[in-house]
């Protein structure tokens, strides 16, 4: 006979309840168990998937096992993706073995190369002739204005012959 | 380009842990066999012995499962969330297992025998008593305000009061108070109707 405390109540709960949920309503899928574990809601199910974990140990076994195994996913997936990827040299013999056989990209390899030691070997020549160089100093209008100069410089001087234009009646 | 596997190491994968040699192991098998240890001991912890289940069957099972997807899968990126299925779908057929094993089970005394996984038969005192506990603790349950009746449940399932939060959508606080209120007024029935006097 043992004094009662929680542990002896859920230990005996655990056990009147060890049979399985009988009907189907209560059962719960795995599906559902992963949901529940992530926190997700199941919506019309989420009641009777609660009557079916409280009337069930092995269910709640369940739940509480795979909420334990989040952490456990989620660093032996990164371990696996680390021990699993390729190194650098990897990738690269692999995208060789890829496009090796592929003419086309062969042959544009090929050509690229030539063009560049073409470049390379006869720089001067590289430059096409649209893109000489223009003379540096070079302007099509320049002028320079002093402040005395003037677009049309003209003088009447007193004492010259009067204007024929006007009759002698143009007063500058 | 990602790493071959050598087949011939994936038969002698499928061998008893202690027969492997350390030499003959691959990086992912030693990754694989790391976690596995983790796991065999979340499922003791969880889903133990009392559950009908052998914590070493899941862990080489779902080792197994992961190896072959492994082997077939070259791109090898698998995410947590695959693993985790691959983990749930296991459990729930072990589960399932179990409970058939002990529904068409007409020997438990020679189960007992040929598996260890089975728990003994219990005398028939001890039997009764566990039975005489399991109704009245089911009938003082069913006679629980209904609002306190699931967070006893799930409290008694060992759910702690944050879980139960969460499944039911009630606060912490909320969690806490209804089961713990329920699980007071619980033990002052089970006293009422005897159930102290009751011998294991």
């Amino acid at each position: 006979m043992r004094s009662m405390n929680d542990e002896l109540l859920k230990r005996h709960y655990r056990q009147a309840t060890s049979t399985s949920a009988a009907d189907t309503d209560h059962r719960l899928s795995a599906a559902e168990l992963l949901a529940l574990a992530n926190g997700q809601s199941l919506g019309d199910r989420q009641l009777p998937a609660l009557h079916g974990l409280a009337r069930s140990s092995s269910q709640s076994s369940a739940l509480q096992l795979l909420a334990a195994c989040q952490d456990w996913s989620t660093e032996l997936a990164a371990e696996l993706h680390a021990a699993t990827r390729p190194t650098l040299v990897e990738r690269w013999q692999g995208w060789w073995q890829q496009v090796r056989f592929a003419p086309a990209l062969a042959s544009a390899a090929i050509v690229l190369m030539a063009i560049g030691g073409a470049r390379l070997m006869h720089p001067q020549t590289a430059n096409p002739p649209g893109m000489a160089v223009a003379p540096a100093e070079r302007a099509l209008f320049r002028g320079e204005f002093e402040p005395g100069d003037q677009v049309f410089a003209a003088s009447l001087e007193s004492g010259e012959a009067p204007d024929h234009l006007f009759g002698g009646n143009f007063d500058s | 380009m990602p790493r071959r596997i050598d087949p011939l190491r994936s038969a002698s994968f499928r061998q008893p842990v202690s027969t492997l040699a350390p030499r003959n192991r691959s990086p992912l098998q030693e990754i694989l066999l790391r976690y596995g240890a983790r796991l065999r001991a979340l499922v003791e912890t969880h889903c133990g012995r009392n559950q009908g289940l052998d914590a070493d069957d899941i862990e080489q099972e779902v080792r197994i499962k992961l190896w072959k997807m492994l082997e077939s899968d070259k791109t090898l990126d698998f995410p947590a969330s695959y693993i985790h299925k691959v983990v749930a779908t296991t459990v729930i057929d072990a589960l399932r297992r179990a409970e058939i094993r002990q529904a068409q089970s007409l020997e438990p005394e020679l189960e007992a025998l040929i598996d260890p996984s089975v728990q003994g038969p219990l005398s028939p005192e001890r039997q009764a008593g566990h039975r005489r506990w399991g109704s009245l603790l089911l009938r003082c349950i069913a006679e629980l305000p209904e609002r306190r009746q699931l967070p006893v449940q799930l409290a008694l399932q060992g759910f702690s009061a944050d879980e139960i939060a969460k499944l039911t959508g009630c606060t912490v606080a909320a969690a806490q108070q209804l089961s713990y209120r329920g699980i007071e007024d619980l033990k002052i029935r089970l006293k009422e109707l005897g159930a102290d006097a009751i011998d294991e």
